[in-house]
Protein backbone atom coordinates (compact mmCIF):
# COMPACT_ATOMS: atom_id res chain seq x y z
CA UNK A 1 0.00 0.00 0.00
CA UNK A 2 2.67 2.35 0.82
CA UNK A 3 4.13 1.85 -2.77
CA UNK A 4 1.01 2.76 -4.44
CA UNK A 5 0.59 5.47 -1.95
CA UNK A 6 3.86 7.05 -3.37
CA UNK A 7 3.40 5.87 -6.82
CA UNK A 8 0.21 8.12 -6.45
CA UNK A 9 2.25 11.12 -4.98
CA UNK A 10 4.58 11.14 -7.57
CA UNK A 11 2.36 10.82 -10.59
CA UNK A 12 0.28 13.43 -8.71
CA UNK A 13 4.05 15.82 -8.19
CA UNK A 14 5.12 14.88 -12.36
CA UNK A 15 1.43 16.34 -13.47
CA UNK A 16 1.77 19.47 -10.90
CA UNK A 17 4.97 20.48 -12.29
CA UNK A 18 3.58 19.86 -16.01
CA UNK A 19 1.75 22.57 -15.18
CA UNK A 20 2.30 26.59 -15.12
CA UNK A 21 1.27 28.43 -12.56
CA UNK A 22 -0.80 32.02 -13.29
CA UNK A 23 -1.22 35.14 -11.13
CA UNK A 24 -1.69 38.24 -12.73
CA UNK A 25 -3.01 41.22 -12.04
CA UNK A 26 -3.42 44.51 -13.45
CA UNK A 27 -5.73 48.37 -14.01
CA UNK A 28 -8.59 48.25 -15.93
CA UNK A 29 -11.05 50.88 -16.46
CA UNK A 30 -14.63 50.21 -14.31
CA UNK A 31 -16.59 48.96 -17.91
CA UNK A 32 -13.61 47.48 -19.82
CA UNK A 33 -14.35 44.88 -22.53
CA UNK A 34 -12.32 42.06 -22.05
CA UNK A 35 -11.56 39.28 -24.54
CA UNK A 36 -10.80 36.24 -23.06
CA UNK A 37 -9.14 33.10 -25.00
CA UNK A 38 -9.28 29.78 -24.09
CA UNK A 39 -8.88 27.10 -26.69
CA UNK A 40 -9.66 23.55 -23.86
CA UNK A 41 -9.25 23.93 -20.30
CA UNK A 42 -11.70 25.82 -17.71
CA UNK A 43 -12.27 29.24 -17.13
CA UNK A 44 -14.21 31.14 -14.27
CA UNK A 45 -15.52 34.89 -14.42
CA UNK A 46 -16.10 36.37 -10.93
CA UNK A 47 -16.70 39.99 -10.53
CA UNK A 48 -15.51 42.43 -8.06
CA UNK A 49 -15.52 46.05 -6.57
CA UNK A 50 -12.16 47.15 -8.36
CA UNK A 51 -10.87 48.65 -10.98
CA UNK A 52 -8.80 45.48 -12.33
CA UNK A 53 -8.56 42.82 -13.48
CA UNK A 54 -7.04 39.96 -11.59
CA UNK A 55 -6.23 35.90 -12.79
CA UNK A 56 -4.82 33.29 -11.17
CA UNK A 57 -4.49 29.45 -12.27
CA UNK A 58 -2.16 27.65 -14.32
CA UNK A 59 -1.70 26.97 -18.18
CA UNK A 60 -1.05 23.28 -19.09
CA UNK A 61 3.16 22.48 -20.65
CA UNK A 62 3.23 23.77 -24.17
CA UNK A 63 0.83 26.75 -23.62
CA UNK A 64 1.73 30.06 -22.60
CA UNK A 65 -0.67 32.98 -20.75
CA UNK A 66 -0.41 36.38 -22.33
CA UNK A 67 -2.82 39.63 -20.87
CA UNK A 68 -2.92 42.95 -21.91
CA UNK A 69 -5.03 45.80 -21.91
CA UNK A 70 -6.28 49.58 -20.68
CA UNK A 71 -8.82 51.34 -19.64
CA UNK A 72 -11.62 50.52 -22.35
CA UNK A 73 -10.23 47.08 -23.54
CA UNK A 74 -8.15 44.14 -22.02
CA UNK A 75 -7.41 40.80 -23.65
CA UNK A 76 -6.15 37.40 -22.23
CA UNK A 77 -6.03 33.95 -22.95
CA UNK A 78 -4.02 30.62 -23.16
CA UNK A 79 -2.23 30.12 -26.52
CA UNK A 80 0.04 27.17 -28.05
CA UNK A 81 3.53 29.02 -29.49
CA UNK A 82 4.78 25.64 -30.68
CA UNK A 83 3.25 25.42 -34.41
CA UNK A 84 3.75 21.95 -34.73
CA UNK A 85 1.69 21.34 -31.59
CA UNK A 86 -1.66 18.93 -32.33
CA UNK A 87 -3.44 19.52 -28.82
CA UNK A 88 -5.24 22.65 -27.81
CA UNK A 89 -3.34 25.39 -25.77
CA UNK A 90 -5.26 24.58 -22.00
CA UNK A 91 -5.60 26.50 -19.13
CA UNK A 92 -7.20 26.33 -15.75
CA UNK A 93 -8.27 30.21 -14.98
CA UNK A 94 -10.31 32.18 -12.38
CA UNK A 95 -10.94 35.97 -14.08
CA UNK A 96 -11.90 38.22 -11.47
CA UNK A 97 -13.76 41.84 -13.06
CA UNK A 98 -14.88 44.97 -12.40
CA UNK A 99 -18.65 44.48 -11.60
CA UNK A 100 -19.57 46.29 -15.17
CA UNK A 101 -17.11 45.06 -16.89
CA UNK A 102 -18.22 43.93 -20.58
CA UNK A 103 -16.67 39.83 -21.24
CA UNK A 104 -16.56 37.97 -24.54
CA UNK A 105 -14.97 34.43 -24.38
CA UNK A 106 -14.48 32.25 -27.03
CA UNK A 107 -13.75 28.97 -26.59
CA UNK A 108 -13.10 24.87 -28.74
CA UNK A 109 -13.75 23.02 -25.96
CA UNK A 110 -13.73 24.10 -22.28
CA UNK A 111 -15.90 24.58 -19.31
CA UNK A 112 -16.66 28.46 -18.84
CA UNK A 113 -18.81 30.26 -15.83
CA UNK A 114 -19.86 33.19 -14.87
CA UNK A 115 -20.91 34.31 -12.09
CA UNK A 116 -22.65 38.04 -10.78
CA UNK A 117 -22.04 39.87 -13.35
CA UNK A 118 -23.42 43.21 -14.09
CA UNK A 119 -21.67 43.89 -17.91
CA UNK A 120 -22.95 42.31 -21.03
CA UNK A 121 -21.66 39.17 -21.53
CA UNK A 122 -20.70 37.03 -24.63
CA UNK A 123 -19.68 33.38 -25.28
CA UNK A 124 -18.60 31.09 -27.73
CA UNK A 125 -17.95 27.76 -27.63
CA UNK A 126 -17.95 24.60 -29.64
CA UNK A 127 -18.34 22.37 -26.71
CA UNK A 128 -17.67 21.32 -23.41
CA UNK A 129 -20.06 23.02 -20.64
CA UNK A 130 -21.05 26.91 -19.98
CA UNK A 131 -22.91 28.13 -16.64
CA UNK A 132 -24.17 31.38 -16.69
CA UNK A 133 -25.37 32.42 -12.43
CA UNK A 134 -26.65 35.60 -11.88
CA UNK A 135 -26.26 37.44 -14.81
CA UNK A 136 -27.60 41.07 -15.03
CA UNK A 137 -27.00 42.44 -18.39
CA UNK A 138 -26.91 40.65 -22.22
CA UNK A 139 -26.56 37.56 -21.90
CA UNK A 140 -25.29 35.67 -25.66
CA UNK A 141 -24.22 32.22 -25.75
CA UNK A 142 -23.54 30.22 -28.55
CA UNK A 143 -22.26 26.45 -28.54
CA UNK A 144 -22.39 23.54 -31.08
CA UNK A 145 -22.77 20.86 -28.39
CA UNK A 146 -21.80 22.11 -24.82
CA UNK A 147 -24.50 21.84 -22.40
CA UNK A 148 -25.80 25.40 -21.51
CA UNK A 149 -26.98 26.33 -18.10
CA UNK A 150 -28.41 30.05 -16.85
CA UNK A 151 -29.90 30.50 -13.64
CA UNK A 152 -31.10 34.28 -12.11
CA UNK A 153 -30.56 36.14 -15.72
CA UNK A 154 -32.47 39.75 -15.30
CA UNK A 155 -31.44 41.07 -18.97
CA UNK A 156 -31.60 39.68 -22.27
CA UNK A 157 -30.25 36.35 -22.95
CA UNK A 158 -30.17 34.46 -26.67
CA UNK A 159 -28.80 31.41 -27.16
CA UNK A 160 -27.89 29.02 -30.30
CA UNK A 161 -26.85 25.76 -29.49
CA UNK A 162 -27.04 22.25 -31.68
CA UNK A 163 -26.87 19.36 -29.54
CA UNK A 164 -26.14 20.75 -26.15
CA UNK A 165 -28.79 21.18 -23.27
CA UNK A 166 -30.24 24.10 -22.34
CA UNK A 167 -31.36 24.12 -18.47
CA UNK A 168 -32.71 28.40 -17.87
CA UNK A 169 -33.54 28.33 -14.14
CA UNK A 170 -35.44 31.91 -13.32
CA UNK A 171 -34.40 34.16 -16.30
CA UNK A 172 -36.62 37.06 -16.17
CA UNK A 173 -35.61 38.84 -19.29
CA UNK A 174 -36.83 38.45 -22.93
CA UNK A 175 -35.11 35.06 -24.04
CA UNK A 176 -34.49 33.43 -27.60
CA UNK A 177 -33.04 29.97 -27.76
CA UNK A 178 -32.51 28.14 -30.23
CA UNK A 179 -31.35 24.62 -30.86
CA UNK A 180 -30.91 21.98 -33.00
CA UNK A 181 -30.94 18.16 -30.95
CA UNK A 182 -30.70 19.92 -27.64
CA UNK A 183 -33.36 19.86 -25.24
CA UNK A 184 -34.05 23.27 -23.71
CA UNK A 185 -35.85 23.47 -20.05
CA UNK A 186 -37.18 26.67 -18.95
CA UNK A 187 -38.33 26.45 -15.18
CA UNK A 188 -39.13 30.13 -12.47
CA UNK A 189 -41.74 31.78 -11.24
CA UNK A 190 -41.89 34.96 -13.48
CA UNK A 191 -41.21 33.57 -17.06
CA UNK A 192 -41.30 36.43 -19.05
CA UNK A 193 -41.13 36.47 -22.62
CA UNK A 194 -39.68 33.88 -24.49
CA UNK A 195 -38.99 32.21 -28.50
CA UNK A 196 -37.91 28.93 -28.24
CA UNK A 197 -36.98 27.26 -31.06
CA UNK A 198 -35.61 23.56 -31.77
CA UNK A 199 -35.62 20.80 -34.16
CA UNK A 200 -35.53 17.19 -32.39
CA UNK A 201 -35.29 18.68 -28.57
CA UNK A 202 -37.51 18.26 -25.90
CA UNK A 203 -38.96 21.66 -24.61
CA UNK A 204 -40.01 21.57 -21.00
CA UNK A 205 -41.94 24.68 -19.92
CA UNK A 206 -42.44 24.70 -16.02
CA UNK A 207 -43.52 27.82 -13.92
CA UNK A 208 -45.48 31.02 -13.44
CA UNK A 209 -45.60 33.64 -16.25
CA UNK A 210 -44.96 37.19 -15.87
CA UNK A 211 -48.46 39.16 -16.04
CA UNK A 212 -48.84 39.82 -20.44
CA UNK A 213 -45.60 37.64 -20.99
CA UNK A 214 -45.77 35.83 -24.24
CA UNK A 215 -44.05 32.17 -24.81
CA UNK A 216 -43.73 31.13 -28.33
CA UNK A 217 -42.42 27.43 -28.02
CA UNK A 218 -41.94 26.06 -32.02
CA UNK A 219 -40.30 22.07 -32.73
CA UNK A 220 -39.86 20.05 -35.21
CA UNK A 221 -40.19 16.67 -33.98
CA UNK A 222 -39.18 17.70 -30.54
CA UNK A 223 -41.95 17.02 -27.55
CA UNK A 224 -43.36 19.85 -25.64
CA UNK A 225 -44.27 19.70 -21.85
CA UNK A 226 -46.09 22.57 -20.46
CA UNK A 227 -46.47 22.51 -16.38
CA UNK A 228 -48.37 25.19 -15.01
CA UNK A 229 -50.61 25.80 -11.74
CA UNK A 230 -54.04 24.87 -12.49
CA UNK A 231 -55.67 28.30 -11.19
CA UNK A 232 -52.72 30.67 -13.03
CA UNK A 233 -53.11 28.79 -16.66
CA UNK A 234 -52.29 31.50 -19.43
CA UNK A 235 -53.66 31.02 -22.60
CA UNK A 236 -52.62 27.95 -24.37
CA UNK A 237 -52.34 27.51 -28.16
CA UNK A 238 -51.19 24.19 -29.59
CA UNK A 239 -51.17 22.46 -32.24
CA UNK A 240 -48.77 19.89 -34.12
CA UNK A 241 -49.27 18.48 -37.73
CA UNK A 242 -48.28 14.76 -36.85
CA UNK A 243 -48.16 14.68 -32.86
CA UNK A 244 -50.69 13.78 -30.49
CA UNK A 245 -51.87 17.17 -28.27
CA UNK A 246 -53.16 16.53 -24.97
CA UNK A 247 -54.37 19.41 -22.87
CA UNK A 248 -54.89 18.99 -19.41
CA UNK A 249 -54.85 22.92 -18.28
CA UNK A 250 -58.05 24.37 -20.43
CA UNK A 251 -57.99 27.31 -22.59
CA UNK A 252 -56.39 29.62 -19.88
CA UNK A 253 -56.72 33.09 -19.55
CA UNK A 254 -54.89 35.86 -21.86
CA UNK A 255 -54.32 37.60 -18.50
CA UNK A 256 -52.38 35.66 -17.09
CA UNK A 257 -50.34 35.34 -20.43
CA UNK A 258 -50.29 33.45 -23.39
CA UNK A 259 -47.99 30.24 -24.78
CA UNK A 260 -48.33 29.27 -28.43
CA UNK A 261 -47.10 26.06 -29.43
CA UNK A 262 -46.03 24.90 -32.89
CA UNK A 263 -44.57 21.71 -33.77
CA UNK A 264 -44.51 19.57 -37.33
CA UNK A 265 -44.58 15.95 -35.37
CA UNK A 266 -44.09 16.44 -32.62
CA UNK A 267 -46.29 15.67 -29.56
CA UNK A 268 -47.52 18.54 -27.20
CA UNK A 269 -48.88 18.15 -23.70
CA UNK A 270 -50.24 20.63 -20.84
CA UNK A 271 -50.88 19.73 -17.53
CA UNK A 272 -50.71 20.99 -13.80
CA UNK A 273 -47.29 21.30 -12.39
CA UNK A 274 -46.73 18.37 -10.07
CA UNK A 275 -46.35 19.09 -6.20
CA UNK A 276 -48.17 21.64 -6.84
CA UNK A 277 -52.10 22.49 -6.33
CA UNK A 278 -54.08 25.56 -7.17
CA UNK A 279 -50.87 27.83 -6.11
CA UNK A 280 -50.26 26.22 -2.75
CA UNK A 281 -47.32 24.00 -2.54
CA UNK A 282 -48.25 20.43 -1.24
CA UNK A 283 -47.54 19.50 2.04
CA UNK A 284 -47.42 15.97 4.26
CA UNK A 285 -49.92 15.49 6.49
CA UNK B 1 -28.04 49.54 -40.65
CA UNK B 2 -30.68 50.01 -43.47
CA UNK B 3 -30.83 48.11 -46.92
CA UNK B 4 -28.32 50.17 -48.67
CA UNK B 5 -25.93 49.01 -45.90
CA UNK B 6 -26.47 45.59 -46.48
CA UNK B 7 -26.25 45.93 -50.16
CA UNK B 8 -22.76 48.19 -49.32
CA UNK B 9 -21.07 45.61 -46.95
CA UNK B 10 -22.94 42.16 -48.06
CA UNK B 11 -19.61 40.80 -50.12
CA UNK B 12 -17.89 41.60 -46.47
CA UNK B 13 -20.29 39.82 -44.45
CA UNK B 14 -20.08 37.13 -46.71
CA UNK B 15 -16.60 36.58 -46.93
CA UNK B 16 -15.86 37.74 -43.03
CA UNK B 17 -14.02 40.38 -43.23
CA UNK B 18 -16.90 42.90 -42.27
CA UNK B 19 -15.95 43.73 -38.19
CA UNK B 20 -17.58 41.86 -35.89
CA UNK B 21 -19.64 44.68 -34.60
CA UNK B 22 -20.75 46.20 -38.63
CA UNK B 23 -21.48 42.11 -38.89
CA UNK B 24 -24.11 42.11 -35.74
CA UNK B 25 -25.51 45.47 -36.87
CA UNK B 26 -26.07 43.99 -40.49
CA UNK B 27 -27.56 40.73 -39.28
CA UNK B 28 -29.70 42.65 -36.31
CA UNK B 29 -31.16 44.56 -39.26
CA UNK B 30 -31.62 41.43 -41.42
CA UNK B 31 -33.51 39.71 -39.09
CA UNK B 32 -36.33 42.19 -39.33
CA UNK B 33 -36.04 43.01 -42.91
CA UNK B 34 -38.29 40.47 -45.50
CA UNK B 35 -35.53 41.77 -48.44
CA UNK B 36 -32.19 41.54 -46.81
CA UNK B 37 -33.12 38.85 -44.14
CA UNK B 38 -33.90 35.87 -46.99
CA UNK B 39 -31.02 37.12 -49.05
CA UNK B 40 -28.74 36.47 -46.30
CA UNK B 41 -30.39 33.35 -45.14
CA UNK B 42 -30.22 32.24 -49.38
CA UNK B 43 -26.19 33.09 -49.37
CA UNK B 44 -25.61 31.23 -46.36
CA UNK B 45 -26.99 27.78 -47.74
CA UNK B 46 -24.43 25.51 -49.31
CA UNK B 47 -24.14 25.79 -52.91
CA UNK B 48 -24.78 29.67 -53.09
CA UNK B 49 -20.71 30.81 -52.08
CA UNK B 50 -19.40 33.04 -54.57
CA UNK B 51 -17.08 31.07 -56.70
CA UNK B 52 -13.67 32.47 -54.70
CA UNK B 53 -14.58 30.84 -51.81
CA UNK B 54 -16.16 27.83 -52.89
CA UNK B 55 -14.37 24.72 -51.77
CA UNK B 56 -12.38 22.95 -53.88
CA UNK B 57 -12.80 20.15 -55.60
CA UNK B 58 -10.30 18.07 -54.22
CA UNK B 59 -10.76 18.99 -50.23
CA UNK B 60 -14.50 18.35 -50.61
CA UNK B 61 -13.81 14.66 -51.70
CA UNK B 62 -10.91 14.73 -48.64
CA UNK B 63 -13.68 15.28 -46.70
CA UNK B 64 -16.42 12.99 -47.69
CA UNK B 65 -14.08 10.00 -47.74
CA UNK B 66 -13.16 10.73 -44.44
CA UNK B 67 -16.94 11.00 -43.02
CA UNK B 68 -17.40 8.15 -45.51
CA UNK B 69 -15.48 5.79 -42.76
CA UNK B 70 -18.37 6.13 -40.56
CA UNK B 71 -21.32 6.79 -42.37
CA UNK B 72 -24.35 4.12 -42.62
CA UNK B 73 -24.86 3.27 -46.45
CA UNK B 74 -28.66 4.32 -46.88
CA UNK B 75 -27.95 7.85 -45.49
CA UNK B 76 -25.52 9.04 -48.01
CA UNK B 77 -27.78 11.55 -49.45
CA UNK B 78 -28.19 13.28 -46.23
CA UNK B 79 -24.45 12.94 -45.99
CA UNK B 80 -23.31 14.14 -49.64
CA UNK B 81 -25.45 17.21 -48.59
CA UNK B 82 -24.45 17.71 -44.90
CA UNK B 83 -20.57 16.88 -46.06
CA UNK B 84 -20.85 19.69 -48.81
CA UNK B 85 -21.74 22.09 -45.59
CA UNK B 86 -18.91 21.34 -43.98
CA UNK B 87 -16.80 21.39 -47.06
CA UNK B 88 -17.86 24.60 -47.56
CA UNK B 89 -17.67 26.18 -44.14
CA UNK B 90 -14.20 24.90 -44.12
CA UNK B 91 -12.82 26.04 -47.37
CA UNK B 92 -14.07 29.25 -45.82
CA UNK B 93 -12.59 29.14 -42.52
CA UNK B 94 -8.71 27.81 -44.71
CA UNK B 95 -9.09 30.70 -47.02
CA UNK B 96 -9.12 32.94 -43.60
CA UNK B 97 -5.82 31.40 -42.37
CA UNK B 98 -3.23 34.02 -44.26
CA UNK B 99 -5.08 36.52 -42.91
CA UNK B 100 -4.44 35.32 -39.19
CA UNK B 101 -1.52 36.96 -37.45
CA UNK B 102 -1.96 36.10 -33.31
CA UNK B 103 0.25 33.05 -32.26
CA UNK B 104 -3.86 32.03 -30.89
CA UNK B 105 -4.50 31.63 -34.35
CA UNK B 106 -2.69 28.78 -34.89
CA UNK B 107 -5.14 26.79 -32.84
CA UNK B 108 -7.76 27.14 -35.45
CA UNK B 109 -6.80 24.52 -37.59
CA UNK B 110 -7.24 21.75 -34.69
CA UNK B 111 -10.39 24.26 -33.57
CA UNK B 112 -12.42 24.17 -37.40
CA UNK B 113 -11.74 20.59 -37.43
CA UNK B 114 -13.23 19.98 -33.69
CA UNK B 115 -16.23 21.82 -34.78
CA UNK B 116 -16.72 20.10 -37.88
CA UNK B 117 -17.39 16.87 -36.30
CA UNK B 118 -19.41 18.31 -33.17
CA UNK B 119 -21.16 19.66 -35.78
CA UNK B 120 -21.79 16.82 -38.39
CA UNK B 121 -24.70 15.09 -36.01
CA UNK B 122 -26.57 18.63 -36.34
CA UNK B 123 -26.31 19.19 -39.80
CA UNK B 124 -27.82 15.34 -40.15
CA UNK B 125 -31.12 16.16 -38.30
CA UNK B 126 -31.46 19.52 -40.05
CA UNK B 127 -30.98 17.45 -43.18
CA UNK B 128 -33.74 14.79 -41.79
CA UNK B 129 -36.24 17.44 -41.15
CA UNK B 130 -35.86 19.50 -44.22
CA UNK B 131 -36.61 16.51 -45.74
CA UNK B 132 -39.19 15.12 -44.06
CA UNK B 133 -41.12 18.93 -44.38
CA UNK B 134 -40.06 18.99 -48.34
CA UNK B 135 -42.15 15.80 -48.39
CA UNK B 136 -44.76 17.21 -46.76
CA UNK B 137 -44.97 20.39 -48.97
CA UNK B 138 -44.68 18.49 -52.29
CA UNK B 139 -48.36 17.29 -50.63
CA UNK B 140 -49.41 20.97 -49.97
CA UNK B 141 -47.11 23.65 -51.81
CA UNK B 142 -48.90 26.52 -50.78
CA UNK B 143 -48.94 25.21 -47.30
CA UNK B 144 -47.57 28.55 -45.37
CA UNK B 145 -47.17 26.85 -42.01
CA UNK B 146 -45.03 24.52 -43.82
CA UNK B 147 -43.11 27.03 -45.77
CA UNK B 148 -42.17 28.83 -42.54
CA UNK B 149 -41.04 25.68 -41.15
CA UNK B 150 -38.98 25.12 -44.11
CA UNK B 151 -37.47 28.51 -43.98
CA UNK B 152 -37.11 28.58 -40.01
CA UNK B 153 -34.94 25.09 -40.64
CA UNK B 154 -32.61 26.80 -43.11
CA UNK B 155 -32.18 30.15 -41.02
CA UNK B 156 -31.04 27.27 -38.23
CA UNK B 157 -28.52 25.80 -40.71
CA UNK B 158 -27.35 29.26 -41.29
CA UNK B 159 -26.80 29.65 -37.99
CA UNK B 160 -25.00 26.99 -37.60
CA UNK B 161 -23.22 27.67 -40.39
CA UNK B 162 -22.11 30.64 -39.18
CA UNK B 163 -21.13 29.01 -35.60
CA UNK B 164 -18.96 26.84 -37.40
CA UNK B 165 -17.31 29.67 -38.94
CA UNK B 166 -16.83 31.59 -35.83
CA UNK B 167 -15.15 29.19 -34.24
CA UNK B 168 -12.14 29.08 -36.67
CA UNK B 169 -12.57 32.68 -37.39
Amino acid sequence: MKWIALMLLLLASARASAQEKVQRTFAVGPAVSLRIWLPSGHVRVETWDKDSIGVVGSVAKGSTFFAGGGQTGAKLGVEQPNKRATTLANGDLVVTVPRRAQVFIKATNAIIETAHTYGDIELLTVGGKVTVEEAHGVVSIESIDAPIDVHGATGIVRLHNGGGEVGLRDVTGDLTVSTVRGGVQLTGESLGDAQIETVGGRVAIDGRMRRGAFIEVQTHDGNVSLRFRSNDVPLLELSSRGGEVSNGLGVGNLKVGRVAVRSFKGGVNAGPRAGVEGGKQRTNP
Amino acid sequence: MTCADTDRHFDEWLAGTLSESDARALEAHAAGCDACGPRLDQASLPGTLPTEIAPPATLRHEVLAAIAQRRRPHRRTRWLISASGIAAVLAFALLQQPRQKHASDRDNGAAILYAMDRARAEFEKLDAAEAEVAVALRATPEDRSLLRSLEDLRRQRAQLQKLVREAAS
